[in-house]
């Protein structure tokens, strides 16, 4: 007798790969060729006090709200051809996390073990800590925030690092786990937060206010994410498991339903630069319930972009795995697994200059002008120009 | 002999060996990080790794295990990083559309049910009944000790009965190895 209690799962059929030796040959020589190309400089990092638990956030006053960086130059006026070329990020091969902030400046890096991030700025590493545990970096402020969750006692906690202190994030009450998922320039905070029954719910901790955090509205009875926020506190996500993408106002908590186009139903609101946003629709169509009421997806994500001054959607060309962000004039980077990275300029998709097919897009800034991708040897740091 | 002779051995040498293992080492990445294309990244990316240091291969007692643990490693980092990457559809893993047959709507409730259970558990239960790694080998791995990763899998399998109830049966494990 087979006395492997998860022996229906081993004997489960897996979808066939699409890698072969050939595959993995050709990457290894590509990363043989580079690595003796690059001259690696090491870069000197301080290593800070690290104070952990929510007192730390008491003492935070409006005059000790993070300062916003010089705004970044507007999307150029070419209608060239866009080009980019890109520079390593040292000390990021295997990185076990990664956020950029929306202007580009700031990188934040887990190292493989997961047990260290560190801040670069404009390239050069200015910032690490270290944990005793698991700790994930998902999203980076302007003002050089970097928000996220650490494995404590078992359970997600959400936390912020800022000025070399992290900070674990208080759980609103009858939560007992919680990640923080995005931060704005004012350092206003949104995440998930998980309720007592495994229910999710959309959080906010306010800059003003981070002790009392705040469950954004969510209608009765219903899950919520929350995903990212703007600068002027418009919080993207959804309600349910993905059954509808929402956008709330950090002002009041109050959220609205964002459209889907006709027959796409279900979905989630991701990134929001200016007027845009990005997530994924037609969730429910890619997506059925279990007997015990779990929703489960059965395909990749059809990806949209919402025109929030005129209230419009549309869904971009193709299936993709991600997608990593929106500029200020609309344009998004996407990724598919078959054809790498790819950039939508609102009427076209096709392949990003200067990028190759194995890789990944991280990260995205406002203005378009820089991009961050992995590559099977680390992180490079692409700057663009044209467009 | 001539150097680029040397590395043309070596590459096929190379080739030779990770071919026919990719399809189970893709098997373990899918069982761990539940989509394809991820699956896929991960298997890539390790396999690069090792051809980096394949000319030190000779050092390595036990090839096979070196590599699937390689592997496995890099499942574990690549799952650090679902809200970066993944949460467009971290709710949607790539699982079979239901047919009616109850095996599989047995698979998706234990495939849920997984999901639901504290990381540290799930992860735990994954390494050792997905990717058939024995405790010494997770407890290296994750950094903990024996005596955690036999209590986690004890918990975590008390867990999952609780949540499945009587829809799904799992089989007892020996005596002492929990």
């Amino acid at each position: 007798m087979n006395d492997n209690p998860f022996q229906i799962l081993v004997d489960e059929p897996v979808p066939a790969t699409r890698l072969d030796a050939g595959r993995v040959l050709h990457a290894g020589r590509t990363r043989v060729r580079r690595r003796r190309a690059v001259t690696t400089v090491a870069a000197a990092v301080a290593v800070l006090v690290v104070v952990a638990g929510g007192t730390a956030l008491a003492v935070s006053r409006d005059d000790r709200r993070p300062k916003p960086a010089p705004a970044m130059p507007g999307p150029s006026p070419s209608t060239g051809p866009v080009t980019c070329t890109g520079a390593e990020v040292t000390g990021a091969d295997g990185a076990s996390s990664i956020a950029m902030d929306p202007t580009g400046q700031w990188i934040a890096v887990g190292d493989q073990t997961g047990q260290t991030i560190t801040l670069l700025k404009d390239g050069t590493a200015v910032r690490t800590v270290t944990q005793p545990s698991v700790i994930v970096a998902t999203a980076v402020s302007a003002a050089g925030t970097v928000v996220g969750y650490q494995d404590l006692e078992q359970r997600q906690r959400p936390i912020s690092w800022r000025d070399g202190h992290v900070t674990t994030l208080p759980l609103p009450t009858g939560a007992v786990s919680g990640q923080a998922g995005g931060v704005n320039v004012g350092g206003d905070i949104v995440g998930v937060v998980n309720l007592a029954g495994n229910q999710r719910r959309a959080v906010l901790w306010r800059f003003s206010d981070p002790l009392r955090p705040v469950l954004l509205d969510t209608p009765s009875g219903k899950a919520s994410t929350a995903a990212r926020i703007s600068d002027d506190g418009r919080i993207t996500g959804a309600i349910g498991g993905y059954e509808q993408p929402y956008l709330w106002s950090a002002a009041d908590g109050h959220g609205r339903p964002l459209p889907v186009p006709d027959g796409m139903p279900g979905g989630v609101a991701v990134y929001i630069t200016g007027e845009w946003v990005v997530g994924t629709i037609d969730f429910l169509a890619r997506s059925r319930t279990l007997s015990d009421g779990t929703l489960v997806g059965t395909e990749k994500m059809a990806i949209a972009r919402w025109n929030l001054r005129d209230g419009t959607v549309e869904r971009i060309p193709g299936e993709y795995v991600s997608a990593t962000g929106v500029t200020r004039d609309g344009r998004v980077v996407l990724f598919s697994m078959m054809a790498g990275v790819q950039l939508w300029d609102g009427t076209r998709v096709g392949p990003l200059p200067g990028t190759s097919r194995v890789q990944q897009p991280e990260g995205l800034s406002d203005d378009g002008s820089v991009l961050l991708i992995r590559t099977d040897r680390g992180l490079l740091r692409y700057t663009c120009k044209g467009g | 002999m001539h150097l680029s002779r040397v590395r043309h051995d070596a590459d096929d040498e190379f080739t030779q060996f990770v071919g026919p293992r990719i399809p189970r080492l893709h098997r373990i990445a899918y069982q761990l990080l539940g989509d394809r294309d991820r699956a896929d990244d991960a298997v890539q990316n390790a396999l690069t790794t090792l051809y980096l240091r394949w000319k030190s291969r000779h050092d390595v007692h036990n090839l096979d295990a070196y590599v699937h643990t390689m592997v496995v490693r890099q499942c574990l980092t690549e799952r650090r990083r679902w809200w970066s990457r993944v949460r467009l559809w971290d709710a949607t893993p790539d699982v079979p559309v239901a047919s009616g047959v109850p095996l599989v709507e047995q698979r998706m409730l234990l495939r849920q049910a997984l999901r639901d259970l504290p990381d540290g558990q799930r992860t735990v239960l994954v390494l050792r009944f997905l990717c058939d790694l024995p405790v010494h080998d997770v407890a290296v791995l994750l950094g903990r000790s024996e005596g955690t990763v036999k209590s986690q899998t004890s918990n975590g399998l008390k867990a999952l009965r609780r949540a499945l109830g009587d829809d799904v049966t799992l089989a007892n494990i020996p005596e002492g190895v929990a």
